[in-house]
């Protein structure tokens, strides 16, 4: 009789729970959790997975959330990329509204590449007649670079988009040379159009001054440089109240551990970038083998061009395509979303 | 682990009990709407005794009367696509009534919750995918609430209370530390004696 009570109990417990089923439509929306290594990972596959296609985002930071985005379409690809493809959206472990009891060990590179893998076999298994391609904008992008190199031969996606990810850390010294370069091409092009003179003037002669960044002073006034002269590329996305509100009350968002702990947050990021170190994607890219459409913007100084175009050559697959984004910075789908979106577009129907 | 813990569950309820029986003071039964983030739907029953109850007259000859309230609440709430959460907390509550009946409480409520995370699936390292059924976490749960609400019985209108109460939820083992929910209690409380 107990155990009949107990029974009862927990299937009206599950039937409560809801179960959703993948849709093939123009305006999919579907909720899946991934149970891995004691956490339940949310996953939402939102727009158009009649068109056979689905671009699996993969978060940058390390350490954003991702679903908040989503519900708040700060990305704006409701009404874009999602009416072309469908597009999955999944908060990493330790982000977002990640649940579950699993520990700060979990929380390393290795495991989000085997959360990665395992969201692309849980996509391929729901929607068995779409292609996944991977989306990955910042550390996301640097991500699917090490999907595509630890799952060489099997990564079972059609592609990868790595917009504004670039392929060094700050523990690879070449990032330095590309950043250079960066500064004085941009301080050049600037002075030429006129455009802030006297800060862009100073800028060059301060790269003419350091031929190279080498130590921690110099790497600071690049920065400066940087952030200050480029400021204008940087942006940020107004919210209406209506979003905010929908966002926190009638959403499947809890805010409290997404966006009220800020610390765990930069703890998580902390962990992953210490995981980076000893990692040289650059000297391994000519083994990608698979389609890759790479997009950076102009003025991206964490994944500036001239990074971009020396990776785009040594990289080993015969499908391959490099966009540089006219008047873009770091999110050049802000910056420039009819052309990221056209881009997507040309590398998903090739 | 779980067994002990609802056994002093219990335990904390019935001395509750038998000293409010001692006391002679008033049981209540309670029914309410309990939403998770205050929109996502759920309820919660509950039971309770007065265990004190004293008053103090103002200057102006008003009356206010404060009580300390033992009481066990089980609910649930519904947070589509995010899990379904079950709950059992036993609680402690102080509480000021005005001569009008207007209430003041603050409460602290501990125990345990099971959530189910809908529509979950696991992998096998053959990339083979299964649908999981009931899955979810437990936690420990400790809630400081605040509450306000009005007495019916002063003037006479009917024996029960209205109430608004405003809870954190924290739950504990969740990743490196305790995650954060509210949760809002809507109901009234039926006084028996």
């Amino acid at each position: 009789m107990k155990n009949q009570l107990l029974f009862y109990f927990l299937m009206a417990c599950t039937v409560f729970s809801c179960s959703e089923n993948a849709s093939i439509s123009t305006q999919a929306d579907d909720f899946f959790h991934l149970e891995e290594e004691g956490a339940y990972l949310p996953l939402w596959v939102r727009g158009n997975t009649a068109s056979g296609k689905i671009l699996l985002y993969v978060q940058g930071g390390p350490g954003l959330n991702t679903l908040d985005m989503a519900i708040v379409d700060y990305l704006g690809w409701e009404e874009t990329l999602e009416k072309d493809y469908a597009v999955a959206y999944y908060d990493q472990r330790g982000t977002g509204n990640a649940q579950g009891d699993f520990d700060w060990e979990s929380v390393s590179l290795d495991q989000y590449i085997k959360d990665l893998r395992k969201m692309v076999q849980l996509l391929r298994d729901q929607y068995p007649n779409n292609e996944i391609y991977l989306l990955g904008h910042s550390f996301g992008g640097w991500l699917t670079y090490l999907y595509a190199l630890e799952y060489q031969g099997n990564t079972q996606i059609e592609g990868i988009i790595a917009a504004n990810a670039p392929f060094t850390t700050d523990n690879n010294e070449i990032r330095w040379k590309f950043r250079h370069e960066f500064l004085v091409n941009i301080s050049q092009e600037f002075v030429e159009q006129g455009k802030d003179t006297e800060f862009w003037s100073e800028a060059l002669q301060w790269t003419q001054d350091h031929p190279e960044i080498i130590d921690i002073e110099e790497k600071r006034q690049w920065n400066r440089y940087v952030i200050r002269g480029l400021e204008e590329y940087q942006v940020e996305v107004p919210l209406s109240a209506g979003k905010i509100i929908k966002g926190v009350f009638f959403s499947s968002y809890n805010i409290f551990p997404s966006l009220l702990d800020v610390e765990r947050l930069d703890k998580v990021a902390d962990r992953l970038f210490e995981d980076e170190k000893g990692i040289d994607v650059l000297s391994q890219v000519n083994e990608i083998n698979l389609p890759i459409l790479l997009i950076t913007g102009r003025y991206d100084d964490i994944a500036p061009p001239e990074e971009f175009n020396f990776a785009f050559d040594q990289i080993g697959s015969s499908q391959k395509e490099l966009k540089i984004l006219p008047d873009a910075g770091h999110d050049s789908f802000l910056n420039q979303p009819e052309l990221f979106r056209e881009a997507v577009r040309g590398f998903v129907e090739d | 682990m779980k067994n002990l813990f609802v056994f002093f569950c219990l335990l904390f309820f019935l001395s509750g009990m038998l000293q409010a029986q001692e006391a002679n003071k008033g049981f209540y039964l309670k029914i309410a709407y309990a939403g998770g983030m205050i929109t996502h739907p759920g309820f919660s029953v509950g039971a309770g005794y007065q265990l004190s109850q004293w008053t103090n007259t103002k200057r102006n000859g008003n009356i206010v009367t404060q009580d300390i309230r033992l009481g066990i609440n089980l609910g649930t709430y519904f947070h589509k696509r995010m899990h379904t959460g079950i709950f059992i907390t036993p609680n402690i509550e102080w509480i000021r009534t005005s001569p009008k009946g207007f209430q003041f409480g603050l409460n602290l409520s501990g125990g345990y919750l099971k959530t189910f995370v809908p529509n979950t699936f696991k992998v096998d390292g053959e990339g083979l995918v299964q649908k999981q059924q009931g899955s979810g976490t437990d936690h420990f749960i400790f809630m400081p609430g605040l509450r306000l609400g009005k007495d019916l019985s002063i003037n006479g209108k009917a024996n029960m209370e209205w109430f608004v109460n405003n809870q954190l939820m924290f739950q504990s083992p969740y990743f490196d530390k305790t995650n954060k929910y509210l949760l809002t209690e809507i109901g009234v409380n039926f006084k028996l004696q």
